[in-house]
């Protein structure tokens, strides 16, 4: 493979243009994606936000911003660029399947349930009352 | 050319005297080329020439791995007859090769001592052939030379010396430390972009790092103080450093004359 640079301009919102390029693209057959290191030139402009780099890179490889997901991004020193990294999927279920959790709930693809804090504290601290077969049934009691 | 019409290919030591003769052939064309007064400029001889060197200089390292089986066959072929003792004859036995744990079993019976069979597969013992390497001496050396080295390098050394030397000043650009540590980032960038991970970089190595780069980081280099210690003969770089040295006169002498150390203090006491 070799390197393909492409690189858009953004220009709609930001008062400069911001260009992102990409670098290293390598097709991940075993993973169905593509991965690339993203590069992205903001002179002065604040960190761009990943949702507007998803969107770009969507532009680039013509797929929908679901699939695309961008992550690592840090600024180097001075401003003005950053760099970070991009998968983009063939499709949402394989996205679904193989992404790590986290990187679906900033998505928005996975939601992740939990309980306040205190009230887990605070049953844990009940179970710890219980032992044997008492605490198993608290736990289920207790247990959304 | 002789070929063989029992085995397929050509035999090593076959095609070894075919390349021997070839070179000797097209040597002697040349030589006498040479007598006549004729040139030998891009003559095809002189190809063949490299070709049966080449040949025979590849063939080398594998004749080399036949050399005791060749030496065998032909003095078996130059005597006619194979000596029961022949030197070339010996070769290991490999029925006489016996591992090392059955040995110690065996003293293990004789010895008073009798661990059941359990026991015994469980202890590793370590088999005494082999001698293990022991570089202790080395490595205080060593250390030893690497202080010497660095205390005589130090800037300060330098500088004092600078004075007395007739060489002329060389004045480098690179600074070292600089270096090694712009190779350790770039090194990391590429581990990153490899791996499409970010590495958590600990607190100290980010901060040695930002350090690196700013323009403070000579001046220790260059107002650091080091002790002569390392150049003396008996210096162990293991020892800890020699603390400062007491004067005569210890802090509990200190103060009025009269009452000194324990007794002082309870003389003191008293006095309420």
């Amino acid at each position: 493979f070799c390197v393909d640079p492409k690189h858009e301009i953004m220009g709609k919102e930001s008062e400069t243009t911001a260009t992102v390029r990409t670098r290293k693209f390598l097709t991940n057959r075993l993973l169905n994606r593509k991965q690339m290191v993203v590069d992205v030139l903001h002179p002065d402009r604040a960190t761009v936000p990943k949702s507007e780099i998803k969107e770009k890179l969507a532009k680039m490889y013509k797929t929908t911003g679901d699939v695309v997901f961008c992550f690592g991004f840090r600024t180097a020193f001075g401003g003005g660029k950053s760099t970070g990294f991009a998968l983009i999927y063939d499709t949402l279920d394989y996205a679904k399947k193989i992404e790590p959790k986290y990187r679906l709930v900033r998505q928005g693809l996975l939601e992740v349930k939990k309980t306040a804090r205190k009230q887990r504290k605070e049953r844990k601290n009940r179970m710890k009352k219980a032992r044997g077969t008492a605490k198993a049934k608290l736990a289920a009691a207790t247990k959304k | 050319m002789v070929e063989d019409q029992k085995q397929e290919g050509l035999s090593l030591l076959e095609l070894k005297n075919q390349s021997f003769l070839t070179y000797m052939a097209n040597l002697v064309y040349l030589t006498l080329r040479k007598l006549k007064g004729l040139k030998i400029e891009k003559d095809s001889s002189i190809d063949r020439l490299v070709e049966a060197r080449v040949v025979l200089e590849r063939i080398r390292p594998l004749e080399d791995k036949l050399k005791y089986q060749i030496d065998k066959h032909v003095k078996t072929a130059a005597d006619g007859v194979v000596s029961a003792d022949d030197t070339l004859r010996l070769t290991g036995n490999l029925d006489n090769i016996v591992s090392s744990s059955d040995d110690d079993e065996e003293k293990e019976v004789t010895s008073k001592v009798k661990k059941t069979d359990d026991e015994e597969q469980k202890i590793y013992k370590i088999p005494k052939i082999t001698q293990a390497h022991y570089d202790g001496e080395a490595k205080k050396n060593e250390a030893k030379e690497k202080a010497r080295r660095r205390t005589l390098n130090s800037s300060m050394l330098r500088d004092a010396l600078l004075e007395h030397t007739e060489d002329p000043e060389v004045v480098y650009n690179n600074d070292v430390l600089k270096q090694r540590a712009i190779k350790k980032r770039r090194e990391l960038e590429v581990f990153e972009e490899e791996n499409m991970i970010r590495k958590v970089v600990s607190r100290r190595d980010k901060a040695a790092m930002r350090q690196m780069t700013t323009l403070g980081t000579m001046g220790s280099e260059i107002l650091g103080f080091n002790t002569m210690d390392a150049l003396q003969h008996d210096y162990d770089p293991s020892a800890p450093a020699a603390k400062r040295q007491k004067t005569g006169k210890s802090s509990k002498s200190k103060g009025k004359g009269k009452f000194k150390g324990k007794k002082g203090f309870k003389k003191q006491k008293h006095r309420f």
